[in-house]
């Protein structure tokens, strides 16, 4: 038999045992790691889309109109169209708004700045109060450059200074421009 | 001093059982429950100005994972949209019946998450975006990476 001395314990010298709670803890350890896939950064774009069988008017953009300042204007509201061509590789060809060529070519920061432009100008307009895009667009057409096109799109601000959120999508019948 | 044998040395296991502690904190707290519905191998286009989801409600949103071949994926599996959508929204109207809260317009409350590859042909997004119209859904969040690399 061991002679080991042993200490004697006073009634307020409790020691736990760490091992077993230790062991717990790395088991939970493990399992967090095991489990462990960083959140990617992503965003959206939020579109608030029209039901499907809501009908929608086109007219013709008429920049000669008088700006108002929302005092004389129109208590309805319109869609503005965008026409969006895609090449065989699915890149943008042509973007149309409404019968007039705005982009030519591939998408580039030039162009998209071109079309940001443009589409502010035609917010601008407050005697035709469109509050609503419709995009026309190939089927052909890659949902990144789409995506540009949409961003564009989201960045434009209403008569009432709210985002662009009414955003629709149609496919586009002819591969041409219209 | 009485002289200690090695039979009696034991560690001190305080230290490490605060730095495993601090480890599992750390781990719970930026665990990803959503992770499970994002199919991580997409690689989605690329935009700085995309933004956080505006959604406070208490029900999940949709969220539909597209491939670059045009396979549509939730929590993992492939599913058939023609059937998989049509479900996910009648089980939405139950649980907003449930909670006694009324369908406007027949427009569900919920936002439906598209997170498509980069190379998806437009046919193929509209496709899915029809299929949610027609269920009810109107709000369509289409996703994208806010930098290169996205993590």
């Amino acid at each position: 038999m061991s002679r080991r001395r042993q200490r004697r314990k006073t009634p307020g010298d409790v020691q736990l045992n760490l091992a077993a709670m230790l062991d717990m803890a790395f088991q939970l350890l493990a399992f967090f790691i095991l489990t462990f896939r960083p959140a990617p950064i992503e965003g959206h774009f939020q579109l608030h889309m029209p039901p499907p069988q809501a009908a929608l008017t086109q007219v013709p953009i008429d920049d000669s109109a008088p700006p108002t300042d929302g005092v004389d204007a129109p208590a309805f509201v319109e869609t503005l169209d965008l026409f969006v061509t895609a090449d065989n590789v699915g890149q943008v060809a042509a973007i149309n708004v409404g019968q007039q060529t705005v982009v030519a070519g591939r998408l580039t920061a030039a162009s998209i700045q071109q079309l940001n432009t443009n589409l502010r100008s035609v917010f601008s307009i407050q005697a035709v109060p469109f509050d609503r895009i419709q995009l026309h667009v190939d089927r052909r057409l890659h949902y990144e450059e789409l995506m540009k096109i949409v961003d564009v799109c989201t960045r434009q601000t209403l008569p009432d200074g709210s985002q662009m959120r009414q955003v629709g999508f149609v496919e586009l019948t002819t591969p041409e421009a219209p | 001093m009485s002289a200690k044998t090695s039979e009696g040395v034991e560690p001190n296991l305080t230290p490490i059982l605060d730095m495993v502690f601090q480890l599992i904190t750390f781990f719970m707290l930026v665990i990803n429950f959503k992770g499970a519905s994002m199919d991580l191998s997409l690689q989605l286009p690329v935009l700085g100005s995309a933004r956080p989801l505006e959604y406070t409600g208490t029900l999940e949103p949709l969220m539909l994972n597209i491939d670059a071949k045009g396979g549509v994926q939730s929590f993992g599996h492939a599913v058939d949209l023609q059937t998989f959508v049509p479900q996910e929204a009648k089980m939405l109207k139950l649980q907003l019946k449930a909670l006694g809260k009324p369908i406007d317009n027949g427009e569900l409350p919920v936002p439906v998450i598209i997170r498509a590859d980069k190379t998806v042909d437009f046919a193929t997004v509209l496709g899915v975006i029809r299929l949610c119209q027609a269920q009810g859904y109107r709000q369509i969040a289409l996703s994208a990476m806010t930098k290169q690399g996205g993590l």
